[in-house]
């Protein structure tokens, strides 16, 4: 029980800092080991878990099967054609130096419903007045969103009752009288029924409407459908709608506003 | 302390969460992607498994506290990188859904201001959180302090089989 004398006081101190010192070391080889074995298990269980999603996005794939390029096209559209491969020319063709608009729609897209009911009519008389080339570009990339919805693939199964209209020569009416009924809840859809009075309400009557109701049946232009999306795919377009003058995208205010779409275009033309 | 630890752990939930839902649904993150108009085609591919991935670690180190700041501060940036791409597709007018929790593309007109706008906030919410953690990285139940917890309580073992004695420490000792 001796009280270390006063004299050994600063060796006391200094001891006490050299333990420290050597348990801060201590503590660093520690620090470092914990970080170390730590982030290579993180590491591990990152890769496992990215491996898991990768392997589960795998099971549920929603992709489409891919293009097959002799598929059966509707009457006037084009087929395996290049930088407008399965679009639907809207109007005849415009006057020569007429630039290109393509617009990309899903009909089950709110967007697109607003621009066709918009600004749709008016963009369609640019069109028949031959001051500009207009083609639809019909994708179905809201489908995946919607599989257990009362009416799933209901923008696959539309764009398909579209292809019969074209035949039936309704392609402008047919396009209108969707997305004039495009429900208020996007991914409702309509059902079969729904799509086949469609084509009545687009003008498709009689023997035409026989011919309509059995081309939709038959799922006759079903791998046209499955082209046009995967070709949105793989162009990497921006979502619906997506409009292009001549493969430039055309901002979205513009494409509400006639009279900016007009000079755009006018500006295009003869280049 | 505590603070930061409830920071932590809610960060990393977001990110696991927003990092997996991306994982599982790599068609929406790519569609997301592609909507912003922010990176070439030719990125989108690589990026579709690269956020998610990024999110998905980051949400791991914070999950354990292990280089808590360094992974704070990605997180921040990376928010802050959602803040400049939602602020600009708002400013060009484009009307998309964010992607941020899956899903992906473009979304209605409706409601459009308010989406951006509380997208925003729940982004700029998530930097405060974030920069605080950049800040004080300390935190509790996190491995980046285990090490000097385990020294500390180490160290006061060696003071106790030192001291044989009750002599208290004089280093202990209170200045009169």
């Amino acid at each position: 029980m001796t009280t270390p004398p006063r004299d050994s006081k600063r060796s006391t101190r200094d001891k006490a800092a050299a333990a420290r010192a050597a348990a801060d070391s201590v503590q660093r080889r520690r620090d470092n080991r914990i970080r170390i074995f730590g982030g290579l298990a993180i590491l591990v269980v990152v890769a496992l878990i990215v491996g898991l999603g990768v392997w589960g996005s795998k099971q549920g794939d929603t992709t489409p099967g891919g293009i097959v390029t002799d598929a059966k096209v509707p009457t006037g559209v084009n087929a395996n054609t290049g930088d407008y491969a399965w679009a639907v020319p809207a109007a005849k063709p415009a006057a020569a130096g007429a630039p290109t608009l393509s617009i990309w729609e899903d009909f089950q897209c709110p967007s697109c419903a607003a621009l066709e009911t918009g600004n749709g009519p008016a963009i369609l008389k640019l069109a028949t007045d031959g001051k500009v080339n207009l083609v639809w570009r019909p994708t179905t990339f809201l489908d995946p969103r919607f599989l257990t919805g009362a009416n799933p693939k209901s923008s696959h199964r539309a764009t398909m009752a579209w292809g019969c209209a074209i035949d039936a020569g309704k392609a402008d009416e047919y396009h209108s009288v969707i997305f004039a009924h495009q429900p208020a809840t996007e991914g409702d859809g309509w059902s079969d029924q729904e799509l086949l009075d469609y084509g009545t309400e687009a003008g498709i009557t009689g023997a035409a409407f026989v011919t309509f109701s059995a081309c939709y049946d038959a799922a006759t232009y079903d791998q046209w459908v499955t082209n046009s999306y995967q070709t949105f795919i793989d162009q990497a377009v921006p979502g619906t709608p997506a409009a292009f003058l001549n493969g430039t995208e055309v901002p979205p205010a513009t494409l509400l506003d006639t009279a900016a779409l007009e000079k755009l275009i006018a500006d295009a033309t003869g280049k | 302390m505590w603070v930061g630890t409830v920071l932590r752990l809610i960060l990393s939930g977001i990110l696991f969460w927003s990092g997996i839902v991306k994982l599982v649904e790599p068609h929406g993150a790519r569609e997301a992607i592609i909507a912003y108009r922010v990176f070439p085609p030719s990125w989108v591919d690589l990026l579709g498994w690269a956020l998610p991935a990024g999110e998905v670690a980051l949400g791991a180190l914070l999950l354990v506290g292990l280089f808590t700041r360094l992974a704070a501060l990605c997180t921040a940036l990376l928010m802050v990188g959602f803040i400049i791409g939602i602020s600009s597709v708002w400013i060009r007018g484009y009307s998309i859904d964010c992607g941020c929790f899956g899903g992906g593309g473009d979304v209605g007109e409706a409601g459009k201001t308010w989406r951006y706008s509380s997208e925003l906030l729940r982004d700029f919410l998530f930097t405060g959180m974030a920069v605080y953690l950049v800040s004080w990285p300390r935190t509790r139940w996190a491995l980046d302090s285990l090490g000097a917890t385990m020294s500390t309580s180490n160290s006061l073992d060696d003071d106790d089989d030192n001291n044989d004695d009750d002599t208290p420490n004089p280093l202990e000792e209170p200045t009169p």
